[in-house]
């Protein structure tokens, strides 16, 4: 005895998680893609953030950069 | 080799030296000078310690109140009020504050800028703490909206968005200001966590008011089931969660002194865990009368979660790659490995128990409560000591005060979470399998729900001694930041910084490589990954997307199909005197305890009746199917006992039952009920659709409690009892239990008879 599964199974409100499911897939697909075709210079770069915070570039070395 | 390369080699190879963007050479002259505010990260640190020592030790007294009944002192001591002093403590003021720490300290020095406003962290610093202490003081008194962790009545919640918002204007006017190009990860995390946390706490705490400290929340029933799990399990995922993933990819690549391990994982980690997450919150109503398809789609997606969880926890990890003899030495290392190992077992446990076969255990016993302590005491509150410890030195420019000290915190608290998990996993199992026990006749083996207590009562002393200890860790805690603050210098040096401003972005991606041929390639080197990771209102704006289109999938069927909650015509609303004593029950915090939701077991239909339905709490505002079972089950109390019973009960439950370890509540004998603001309440009520009629809501309302008020006191008098109860608190709560679940199952007139028409 379950009316309510009854009701809500003849609704169609399956369709509400499986557009969110195909939604979800999407989103991580192209995540994933972006990510495996991601430089991995620009990835260590990043990596290294919290290692360089607190070091400024001395002058010198930004002279012969630019 | 780069001449930055050449640089760095030049340096001993210790130094970082960073890279400026190929697209942004910044001159020389150029570079900007500026200071941290480390004053701001100071006062949230020392307010973490604070109020997580009053939160543990509320923690500690409501542990032993289910011990030791006597100690619930007085009605603001009992547990049903204190046990949400206790969450509120632990999460909003000591994970809140720890968050807030690390949050201020790692944002300024990742976008290399002083916070945006020193006023707004100021305003921030000092509102939470206010909000904090009004917590501490209405929490006690009885005030609450009954649904948990958003127990906070509706001036403090405003208060809480308010600073809430001052806090998000502080946060992202920083990231605007900032001179990196690149957002770090750890600050992808805060972004998602200050966003989604607004967006919850605004939409579940909507309750219309019904006096300065009484609101009733505008949902009903199983809608607001679903609104308040929706919140509760993301509360737990981006107030408890995120944050501290935030200030894991901080502190440890800082503390390991090497990069997090992959920083494509942590891309995947972030995108996966904030879309998932936010599906999950049904897996807290298995069983319940939410819809079955809503329960699914909950437990599916919490099952998922598993992965970008675990991938967190072995990205964490990981850092430490070649580096774990420093483990060793370093205390810090060591609460930062437990505490990811202890995010690890959570996120292994939290899906496992979303299984419904395993949910239908676990539900409602301490099992879910062992769950929980796991994540907090081992991830919230080791990644908050690890932090901690890491920034005591450099805060207070002193050197730690005692290592040693550290030392022994770590292994007192990791002893006192070990004592404690396995004290109340034991408990929960204990429980969950007691009472779904059938003898050999077919009967339930233990139909004395205070059987099932009892035999918890060892476990419950040990997890009690389990808290104690890490209390200890706390004290030495406490003393090392003390002794620490006092080595400190006279004046804090306060460091010039010099960093080059950001140079605008140009629209093609900073890193971008020469493009390819076909739609495929193309779409891989658009970049916009790489955009949205610098562009901080986009990157917002994502996320944002992200949670809300979990959200409104999951959420519109519910509001919109009205199939969804099927009505029961002869479920009716409260009467005035029902509903005065329904907000006694939310006053004392008996939902603490006592669920109102019979699962469709038979174990649980032949101990607590027949299994309720969504149709039956749509007029409750709020729902009070609760999440533990201390006590059992209220759904069916209705007519099962005379008025008498619930007066004896009230006075002294060991006087009912010998070995009880409910609290006492004699006061609701002596205290007068307040028939003059019913009317108002049930104006509320009508204003939020209950169908009450002209006859209730044209200021008959107080009349017609006094009515039944009297009629249940002339049947507690001839029923043996004390005589003169009509405007007593007592009537009103008795009405109201006497009236639970009556009205779908057409119980029989009751033995009680103190019914209004």
């Amino acid at each position: 005895m379950n009316p309510l599964a009854d009701v809500v199974g003849a609704s169609g409100l399956h369709v509400f998680a499986e557009i969110a499911l195909v939604l979800f897939l999407i989103a991580f697909g192209s995540i994933v893609t972006q990510l495996l075709t991601a430089r991995q210079s620009t990835l260590d770069h990043a990596a290294r953030l919290p290692l360089e915070e607190d070091v400024v570039p001395p002058t010198s070395l930004l002279e012969r950069e630019s | 080799m780069t001449p930055i390369d050449g640089a760095a080699d030049a340096l001993g190879g210790s130094i970082a030296v960073p890279r400026p963007p190929a697209s942004a050479p910044a001159a020389p002259s150029a570079l900007d000078s500026f200071a941290y505010d480390d004053d701001i990260v100071r006062k949230f640190m020392v307010a973490t310690f604070v109020w997580g020592l009053v939160g543990m030790l509320v923690g500690l007294v409501i542990a032993l109140q289910l011990v030791e009944p006597s100690l619930n002192l007085a009605s603001w001591f009992s547990f049903g009020r204190l046990r949400p002093l206790h969450t509120n403590a632990v999460i909003f003021a000591f994970a809140g504050n720890a968050f807030f720490t690390g949050c201020y300290y790692s944002t300024q020095r990742l976008c290399k800028a002083r916070m945006f406003s020193d006023g707004l962290g100021r305003f921030h610093f000092w509102g939470w703490q206010l909000i904090i202490v009004a917590a501490a003081i209405t929490l006690p008194l009885g005030y609450t909206q009954a649904k948990e962790y958003a127990e906070l009545e509706w001036p403090i919640d405003i208060a809480i968005a308010v600073v809430w918002i001052a806090f998000a204007v502080n946060f992202f006017g920083t990231l605007k200001k900032r001179r990196e190009r690149h957002l770090y990860v750890a600050l992808w995390f805060y972004i998602a966590s200050i966003i989604t946390v607004a967006v919850l706490h605004i939409f579940n705490n909507l309750a219309i008011p019904a006096g300065f400290l009484k609101s009733y929340s505008i949902y009903a029933g199983a809608q607001d089931a679903f609104m308040q799990w929706w919140y509760g399990h993301n509360a737990v995922a981006f107030f408890l969660t995120t944050p501290f993933l935030g200030m894991m990819y901080y502190f440890m690549p800082k503390a390991a002194e090497r990069p997090v391990y992959s920083y494509r994982l942590s891309i995947l980690h972030f995108w996966s865990l904030i879309f998932l997450y936010i599906w999950a919150g049904p897996h807290h109503l298995h069983y319940t009368a939410l819809p079955e398809w809503a329960s699914t789609l909950g437990m599916v997606f919490s099952v998922m979660l598993w992965m970008p969880s675990w991938g967190g926890m072995i990205n964490g990890l990981l850092t430490l790659r070649g580096a774990w003899q420093k483990v060793v030495d370093e205390p810090v290392l060591k609460f930062f490995v437990v505490a990811i190992t202890a995010y690890g077992m959570s996120t292994f446990e939290g899906p496992m128990l979303s299984i419904k076969s395993v949910n239908a255990l676990a539900h409602y016993t301490d099992w879910i409560i062992a769950h929980v302590h796991t994540g907090t005491l081992g991830w919230n509150g080791f990644m908050t000591f690890g932090v901690i410890y890491w920034l005591l030195p450099r805060l207070f420019q002193t050197q730690l005060y005692s290592k040693k000290l550290a030392e022994a915190h770590f292994w007192i608290a990791s002893f006192g979470i070990l004592l404690y998990v396995v004290a109340i996993y034991s408990a929960g199992v204990t429980q969950g399998l007691m009472w779904r026990a059938f003898d050999e006749t077919g009967r339930l083996a233990y139909p004395d729900f205070i059987e099932t207590v009892v035999k918890l009562l060892p476990m419950w002393w040990m997890r009690a001694a389990g808290g104690g200890l890490y209390i200890v860790g706390m004290l030495l805690f406490g003393w090392n930041i003390l002794m620490t603050w006092r080595r400190r210098p006279a004046v804090y040096d306060v460091p010039v910084i010099q960093a080059a401003p950001l140079v605008r972005e140009s629209k093609t991606p900073t890193y971008a490589e020469p493009r390819r041929a076909g739609v495929i390639a193309h779409f891989m080197d658009m970049g916009w990954h790489r955009m949205w990771e610098g562009r901080w209102l986009y990157f917002s704006v994502w996320v944002l997307v992200a949670i809300a289109v979990a959200s409104l999938f999951e959420i519109l069927p519910t509001f919109l199909i009205r199939s969804n909650i099927p009505t029961i015509a002869s479920v009716k609303p409260y009467t005035p005197l029902e509903l005065a004593g329904r907000d006694l029950y939310l006053r004392e915090g008996c939902f603490n305890c006592h669920s109102q939701m019979i699962r469709p077991f038979r174990w649980e239909t032949e101990r607590f009746g027949e299994y309720s339905k969504p149709g039956e709490s749509v007029y409750d505002h709020p729902f009070l199917w609760g999440s533990r079972r201390i006590g059992p089950d209220l759904a069916r109390e209705g007519a099962k006992y005379p008025d008498l019973w619930h007066v004896r009960h009230m006075q002294d439950p060991r006087s009912i039952t010998a070995k009880s370890i409910m609290p006492a509540y004699p006061h609701l004998l002596t205290h007068d009920l307040d028939f003059a603001g019913i009317q108002r309440r049930v104006d509320v009520m009508a204003m939020l659709g209950v169908p009450y009629g002209d006859a209730v809501i044209d200021g008959n309302a107080p009349k017609m409690a006094h009515a039944q008020a009297a009629m249940v006191a002339d049947t507690i008098a001839q029923q043996g009892g004390p005589a003169g109860l009509q405007d007593k608190e007592i009537v009103a709560l008795i009405a109201y239990l006497q009236r639970l679940g009556r009205d779908a199952t057409r119980v029989a007139p009751a033995v009680a008879s103190g019914r209004a028409p």
